[in-house]
C-alpha cells in the first residue's frame, strides 16, 4: 500500500543520550552558566560542611584582631580581615551563608509549594475559586513587598520564623500567577483535551499532562526568585527588621559593617560581594535554564557542535 | 534565444542551508528557475520542500543565522541581488519586487492602522509628496482591491478586518508601486474556500492589468492549475519537474509528480463500501442539537450578547458508515465535535448513543462511552504530549480504562496498533518530535484505536497535512473502517476530501444545516445555493479533471 | 475597564493593609507598651489608654477609626504632635521626584540597551548587555550605596555622603535606585524585542523596503512595549522598595524613611498615613500605565 512508503523515512534522531548528559553538554555550551553552576555547587558544599569546620572562629571574640585589614600574614582565617570584635570575616561569611541560604530556601520552598498549589487550583478549576485567589494575589502584588514586610515584621516582631513567613507571603503571588497562566495554557493544549475526551481522571490530567509542562517554568522562576529573596532578606536585615543578633546573615553583616565603613571597608564589602555573586549566579543559571528548556531557543546552545 | 534577452528573474544553482539542533539541513539544494515579464510561475511543493525559503532569499528576509546561502545567484533584470548592498536591496523591495504572505493577520502590524501601513510603502520609497498624499494613494488602492468604504476603513486596525479583507490589504500593499514581480507565498491557504477563489481572481485580474511577473508558491495543485503558465515542482530542496503546466501535469515525468496527481480526489476512486439497499441500524442520533455561547464584554455580564454556534441540528450516524460534516470557519462544525465528545454541554437538544441519552451519562456509564467513542484531532503536533513516548501515548486509553487489558500485555498491543496504522513496532520508544506530520497523525489514530471504539470522530484530521499524505491517511481510515467495523464522523472544511470517503454529507453554515444527504446526491444534484458555491470553489480546473494518472493504483 | 479593575484592587489592598495594621497592632498586646517608655507607671498607662480610646472594645475603636478616615482625619503623630497626613504629604514629594527620575532613567536605558541586545541575539553585544543587566538585577542596593559612598564621598571626596541639596546630592542615590529596575526591565525589553523582531509583520516591513532603524523603532518597539508596560506596574512597587533603602542610607527625607522612622518610634498614625499616600501613588501610576497601554495597543481599545 502506498501509505507505507511514508513511514519508512522516520527522521534520523540524535543518538540517545541520558537527560543528565544532555543537560551537561548544554551547560558546557554556555560558559557563564557553567561558572555560575560551579559557584553554586561550591556554595552548597560550604554551607553544609563549612560551619562544622570553622564555626568556632566565627564566634570567638579576639580583641587583638579588631577590624584587622585583609592580609595573608595572620593565617587563612584572616584573609578577608577581622570584624569589629576581631572575629574572622571568612568564618563569619561561611556561617552567615548557612543562615542566609536556610532562610531563602525555606521561604522559596514554601512560596513555590503554596503558590503552585493555589495556582494549579485556580488555573484548572477556573470560576469563582480562581477569581477569589487572583483578587487576593493582585492585592498583595499591588503594594511594595518591602513595605508590607516591614509593617508585618513590625507588628509581629522580628524573628527568623516571622521573616521566613513574610518573605514567603510576598513571593507567593509570583508563583501563583505563573502557575495559573501556565496551567490555563496547558489546559487549552489539544493533548489535554484529548486525554479528557478519552476519560482521563483529573489526577491523571494534572500529574501526567499538565505538571510536566509547567514544572520547568516554575524551576526557572524559583532560581530568579531565590536571588530576589536573598536580596530582600538582606535588605530587611540591613534595616534592622530581619535577622536579630546573635543570629546573623550576610545582610546584617553589611549593616554592622556600615558603622565602620570609613575605617574598615572590608566589614561591609565581603558579605555584600557574597550576596551579589550568589544572586548573579542564580540569575545567570535561570536565564540559561530558560533557553535550555525552550525547544525554540535551544539551538542557540546546541548549534555548532552537534552535527552528528 | 538572443543575447539581448534578459529574463525578469533568474535564479541559478541556489543553495541554502539551515543549522539547527539536528545538524545542517539543506533546505534549498541547487534550484534554478526563470520568470518572464507578465508570466505566472507556480512553485509547487509540500511543507519543508524549500519553496518558501527561495522566496525569502529573493526578498532578503531569510533569517541568517540559522540560514545561510552557500551557492548560486539571483538575477533580477540581469543584476545579481545577492551581490547588492542592503541599501540597494531595500530600494528594490516593495517598489520592484513585492510579496504577499500566507497569514495576513500575522503579517500586518497589529498596532498601526491599515491605511498607515499601505501608505508607508509610498513614504519609504519617496513616492508621495507628504503623509496626506500617501494616505490618499493608500485609500485609492484599497478601493481598487475591493474594500468598501475605503476612506473610513483606512483608519481601522488589522484585527477589525476579516481574513479575506486582510489579504486584500496585503495585496494592496504589494501593488502600491506597481512592481515588476510579485511573489505570492500560499496567498489563500489560511482562508475559507469560498474566499480563496475571490482572492485568486483578484490577483489574476491585477496581474493582467499591470503586466507583472508572478511567482505563486503553493502546495495546491488545483490553485497552480488555475493560475499558472509554467510550474516548477520542488521536493526536498530540488526541482523534480518543471515546464509548461499543462504538459507537466498531463505527461508527468517524475514519479513524485505522478504521486501528487494521484492524490487529487477523484470521482471514480470511491472508497465507500458497496451501496446497500437497506439501512444499517443507527448508532449515534442527534436531535435538535443547539449550543449558545455567551459573548461577555468586560465586567458587566448583563451587557453580553449570545452567539448561536449550533442551531437545531439533526443527524444520524449509522453503523459502519461515515458521516461527513462540511463547513467553513464559524459554521459550528467543531462545536458539534465538542458536544459529541461531552467536552461541553448543549443548550438544548439531545444525542443518543446506542439508545442512551449522552448528556445524562454519569460515572461508569460516561467512562464506558469515552471508551466507545474516540477522537482524532486536526493538529498532529498539538494532540500528542511532547513529553511522553509513543508507547505511553498509544497505551494511554489502556491506562485510563484499566479493564481492557492487563498491564503486561500493553506492549504487545501497542506494537500491533502501530503496525495496524503503518508504523514500525520499534517506533514505540521514540518521542513525537521525531516524527513527521503524517506519522504523528498515524500515532493519534493508533491511540484512538487502542480502546477498540465503535465511533471515531475526526475533526479536520487531515487538514494540516500535505496533499499526498492526506490521501494516504484517508486510505488508512477507510481500510480500518472495513477491518474493524468502525463508524466515522469526519469533520472538514474541504468538500472534495470527503467525496470518496463519506456515505452521507451534512453541509453547515452559521451553525445551521443547509444540506444533508447521501454523498453522490449532494455532489451531483446540490439543492442549496451555498453547497453549489462550496462545490465550485473547491473545483479542480476542467483540463485537470481529464488527467489520466499512471499511478492509478496509488492512494 | 482594566484600570478600573486595577484601581479597585489597589484600594482593596490598601484597605487590607490598614486593617492588618489596625487589628494586629491592637491584638498583639496593650498598645501602651508599644507607645510609652518601659518604666511608665500603671496610672500613666491607664491615662494613655483612655486618652487614645484604647480602653474601648476593639469594634468601637475600629468604628471610630473608619469614621475619622471618612472625615479625612488620619490621626495625630505621637512623636511630633501634629497631623500625620501633613507629615506624610511633606515627605512624599521628595520620594516622588527621586523615584520618577529613576524610573525614567531605567526605562530609557532599558529600551536603548535592550533593543541593542535584541538586534543580534547571542552576539557579543547581547552577551555583554545581558551580563550587565543581570549584574544590575543581582546587586543589593544598600551594599552598592555604601560602597559608592565609600569611594566617591569618603575616599575621593567628589560627592556628598548624604542629605538633600544641589545636583551632586542626586548622583549616588539615583544610580543606586536605577540599578535593579534597569536590570530587570532591560531583560524584559530584550526578550519582547527579540519576539517582535522575529514576528511576521517585521518580515513584511523588510519586504516593503523599510530601513533597520525604522523597523526597530517604528514597527517593533511599539509592539515590544506592551509586555514592558505590564511589568512596569510591578516594577513601580519594586522601586518603592529601593526607595526605602536609599532614603535610609542617604538621609533622604522621603516617605520611605518616614515609614522606617515611624516603625522604629512606633508612631502608629504616621505609618497608616504613609501607607495611604503610597497606595494612592501606586494607584495613580497604574492608571497612567493603563492609559499608555490603551494608547499603544488598538486591540485593547476595541475589545
Amino acid at each position: 500500500m502506498t501509505y507505507l512508503t511514508e513511514s519508512t523515512k522516520v527522521m534520523k534522531s540524535a543518538p540517545q543520550r541520558s537527560r543528565f548528559g544532555t543537560a551537561l553538554s548544554l551547560l558546557w555550551a554556555d560558559k557563564f552558566a557553567m561558572f555560575a553552576a560551579l559557584f553554586l555547587i561550591l556554595l552548597a558544599i560550604t554551607c553544609m560542611v563549612g560551619p562544622l569546620l570553622i564555626g568556632k572562629a566565627a564566634s570567638g571574640i579576639n580583641f587583638a584582631g579588631r577590624n584587622a585589614p585583609p592580609s595573608f600574614d595572620k593565617g587563612f582565617l584572616y584573609i578577608l580581615g577581622g570584624d569589629n570584635l576581631g572575629r574572622s570575616l571568612l568564618a563569619r561569611i561561611i556561617v552567615g551563608a548557612q543562615t542566609t541560604m536556610a532562610v531563602a530556601i525555606t521561604a522559596v520552598a514554601a512560596s513555590v509549594i503554596v503558590g503552585a498549589l493555589l495556582g494549579l487550583v485556580a488555573g484548572y478549576r477556573g470560576g469563582l475559586v480562581s477569581d477569589v485567589i487572583m483578587r487576593v494575589t493582585d492585592m498583595i502584588m499591588s503594594f511594595p513587598s518591602m513595605l508590607t514586610a516591614l509593617v508585618v515584621l513590625y507588628v509581629l516582631g522580628p524573628s527568623v520564623s516571622n521573616l521566613v513567613i513574610v518573605l514567603a507571603i510576598t513571593r507567593i503571588p509570583v508563583y501563583l500567577r505563573t502557575t495559573r497562566a501556565e496551567v490555563m495554557e496547558a489546559r487549552s493544549r489539544v493533548f489535554v483535551t484529548a486525554a479528557i475526551a478519552m476519560g482521563a481522571s483529573h489526577a491523571r490530567v494534572i500529574f501526567k499532562h499538565i505538571l510536566p509542562i509547567v514544572l520547568p517554568t516554575l524551576l526557572t522562576i524559583a532560581a530568579v526568585d531565590f536571588a530576589a529573596v536573598i536580596i530582600t532578606e538582606s535588605g530587611l536585615s540591613f534595616l534592622g527588621l530581619g535577622i536579630q543578633a546573635p543570629d546573623f546573615t550576610w545582610g546584617s553583616m553589611v549593616a554592622t559593617g556600615r558603622n565602620y565603613i570609613a575605617s574598615a571597608w572590608w566589614l561591609s564589602f565581603w558579605p555584600g560581594l557574597a550576596i551579589t555573586l550568589t544572586a548573579l549566579s542564580l540569575n545567570i543559571l535561570a536565564s540559561w535554564l530558560r533557553i535550555a528548556t525552550d525547544p525554540q531557543q535551544r539551538w542557540r546552545l546546541e548549534g555548532g557542535h552537534n552535527h552528528d | 534565444m538572443t543575447d539581448a534577452h534578459v529574463p525578469l528573474l533568474e535564479i541559478e544553482g541556489l543553495k541554502v542551508q539551515f543549522s539547527g539542533s539536528r545538524g545542517v539541513v539543506k533546505a534549498v539544494d541547487g534550484i534554478s528557475l526563470t520568470v518572464e515579464r507578465g508570466e505566472t510561475l507556480a512553485i509547487l511543493g509540500e511543507s519543508g520542500s524549500g519553496k518558501s525559503v527561495s522566496a525569502s532569499v529573493v526578498m532578503n528576509i531569510l533569517d541568517m543565522p540559522p540560514g545561510r546561502i552557500t551557492a548560486g545567484s539571483v538575477r533580477f533584470e540581469g543584476r545579481d541581488l545577492l551581490k547588492m548592498t542592503p541599501a540597494e536591496r531595500r530600494k528594490i523591495n516593495g517598489s520592484e519586487i513585492a510579496i504577499i504572505f500566507q497569514d495576513p493577520l500575522a503579517h500586518l502590524n497589529p498596532v498601526y492602522s491599515v491605511g498607515w501601513q499601505i501608505a508607508e510603502v509610498f513614504r519609504i520609497h519617496g513616492r508621495a509628496r507628504d503623509a496626506a498624499g500617501a494616505m490618499d494613494k493608500a485609500v485609492a488602492l484599497m478601493e481598487r482591491v475591493g474594500i468598501a468604504n475605503a476612506r473610513s476603513r483606512a483608519d481601522q486596525y488589522p484585527h477589525q478586518f476579516s481574513g479575506g479583507q486582510r489579504q486584500r490589504v496585503m495585496i494592496a500593499m504589494a501593488l502600491a508601486l506597481s512592481p515588476k514581480l510579485i511573489i505570492a507565498d500560499e496567498p489563500t491557504t489560511a482562508l475559507d474556500v469560498t474566499v480563496q477563489r475571490q482572492i485568486l481572481d483578484l490577483i489574476k485580474d491585477l496581474q493582467r492589468e499591470m503586466g507583472m511577473g508572478l511567482i505563486l508558491i503553493t502546495h495546491d495543485l488545483a490553485v497552480a492549475g488555475l493560475m499558472a503558465d509554467r510550474v516548477a515542482i520542488i521536493k526536498d530542496g530540488t526541482i523534480v519537474e518543471s515546464g509548461v503546466i499543462r504538459e507537466a501535469f498531463t505527461t508527468p515525468k517524475a514519479a513524485y509528480t505522478q504521486q501528487l496527481l494521484a492524490a487529487i480526489p477523484d470521482v471514480e476512486k470511491s472508497q465507500r463500501g458497496a451501496p446497500e439497499t437497506e439501512l444499517r441500524p443507527p448508532l449515534l442520533v442527534a436531535r435538535d442539537l443547539s449550543k449558545d455561547y455567551h459573548l461577555s464584554h468586560g465586567l458587566v455580564r448583563g451587557s453580553s450578547g449570545m452567539m448561536r454556534a449550533v442551531d437545531r441540528v439533526n443527524f444520524t450516524l449509522r453503523e459502519k458508515q461515515t458521516l461527513g460534516i462540511v463547513g467553513e470557519s464559524g459554521s459550528g462544525k467543531s462545536t458539534i465535535a465538542r458536544l459529541l465528545m461531552r467536552l461541553t454541554d448543549p443548550t438544548s437538544g439531545s444525542v443518543h448513543f446506542h439508545g442512551k441519552d449522552l448528556f445524562s451519562l454519569r460515572g461508569a456509564d460516561l467512562l464506558a462511552f469515552r471508551r466507545d467513542v474516540q477522537m482524532v484531532f486536526q493538529d498532529p503536533y498539538g494532540s500528542l504530549n511532547p513529553k511522553m513516548s509513543v508507547a505511553d501515548i498509544v497505551a494511554e486509553p489502556l491506562a485510563i480504562h484499566r479493564d481492557i487489558l492487563s498491564r503486561e500485555r500493553w506492549r504487545d498491543r501497542v506494537r500491533d496498533l502501530l503496525a495496524m496504522v503503518g508504523l514500525k513496532p520499534d517506533h514505540a520508544d521514540r518521542y513525537p518530535h521525531q516524527f513527521s506530520g503524517g506519522q504523528r497523525q498515524r500515532i493519534a489514530i493508533a491511540r484512538a484505536l487502542a480502546s477498540q471504539p465503535r465511533v471515531i470522530i475526526c475533526d479536520e484530521a487531515v487538514s494540516a497535512l500535505d496533499v499526498s499524505i492526506q490521501a494516504q491517511i484517508i486510505a488508512l481510515l477507510a481500510d480500518l473502517r472495513d477491518k474493524l467495523d468502525l463508524s466515522y464522523i469526519f469533520i472538514t472544511h474541504d468538500l472534495p476530501v470527503v467525496r470518496s470517503f463519506a456515505d452521507e454529507i451534512m453541509v453547515m453554515k452559521g451553525g445551521a444545516v443547509v444540506e444533508y444527504g447521501p454523498t453522490d446526491d449532494l455532489f451531483l444534484r446540490p439543492k442549496d445555493e451555498y453547497t453549489r458555491t462550496l462545490l465550485s470553489a473547491g473545483e479542480i480546473p476542467v483540463w485537470m479533471q481529464r488527467i489520466e494518472t499512471v499511478a492509478h493504483h496509488g492512494a | 475597564m482594566r484600570f478600573f479593575k486595577r484601581s479597585l484592587f489597589t484600594l482593596l489592598s490598601m484597605a487590607g493593609l490598614l486593617l492588618l495594621v489596625f487589628f494586629l497592632s491592637r491584638m498583639t498586646g496593650d498598645p501602651s507598651y508599644l507607645f510609652l517608655p518601659l518604666d511608665a507607671s500603671a496610672a500613666d498607662r491607664a491615662a494613655f489608654s483612655q486618652l487614645h480610646g484604647f480602653d474601648d472594645p476593639i469594634y468601637v475603636q475600629f468604628g471610630r477609626y473608619v469614621v475619622d478616615l471618612l472625615n479625612l482625619d488620619f490621626g495625630t503623630s505621637l512623636s511630633q504632635q501634629r497631623s500625620a497626613m501633613d507629615i506624610a504629604l511633606e515627605a512624599f514629594p521628595h520620594t516622588l521626584t527621586l523615584v520618577s527620575m529613576a524610573l525614567a532613567i531605567a526605562f530609557a536605558g532599558a529600551i536603548l540597551f535592550g533593543s541593542l541586545a535584541a538586534r543580534k541575539p547571542g552576539g557579543m553585544i547581547d552577551r555583554l548587555i545581558s551580563i550587565l543587566s543581570l549584574t544590575g538585577a543581582s546587586t543589593p542596593d544598600f551594599w552598592v550605596a555604601i560602597i559608592l559612598v565609600l569611594i566617591f564621598a569618603v575616599s575621593l571626596g567628589w560627592l556628598p555622603t548624604s542629605g538633600v541639596g544641589g545636583p551632586l546630592y542626586w548622583i549616588i542615590p539615583l544610580f543606586v535606585l536605577v540599578l535593579r529596575p534597569f536590570g530587570l526591565l532591560g531583560q524584559v525589553v530584550r526578550g519582547s524585542m527579540i519576539n517582535a523582531l522575529s514576528s511576521p509583520y517585521v518580515k513584511t516591513a523588510y519586504a516593503k523596503g523599510a530601513s533597520e532603524q525604522k523597523i526597530i523603532f517604528v514597527h517593533a518597539l511599539r509592539n515590544s512595549m506592551l509586555p514592558v508596560i505590564t511589568v512596569a506596574g510591578d516594577l513601580a512597587a519594586n522601586l518603592l522598595n529601593g526607595a526605602v533603602i536609599v532614603e535610609t542610607v542617604f538621609g533622604w527625607p522621603g516617605i520611605g524613611r518616614l515609614m522606617i522612622d515611624a516603625i522604629m518610634q512606633r508612631d502608629f498614625a504616621v505609618i497608616q498615613a504613609s501607607i495611604l499616600v503610597t497606595a494612592c501613588a501606586i494607584l495613580i501610576l497604574n492608571i497612567l500605565l493603563d492609559i499608555a497601554y490603551v494608547v499603544l495597543d488598538p486591540r485593547v481599545r476595541h475589545a
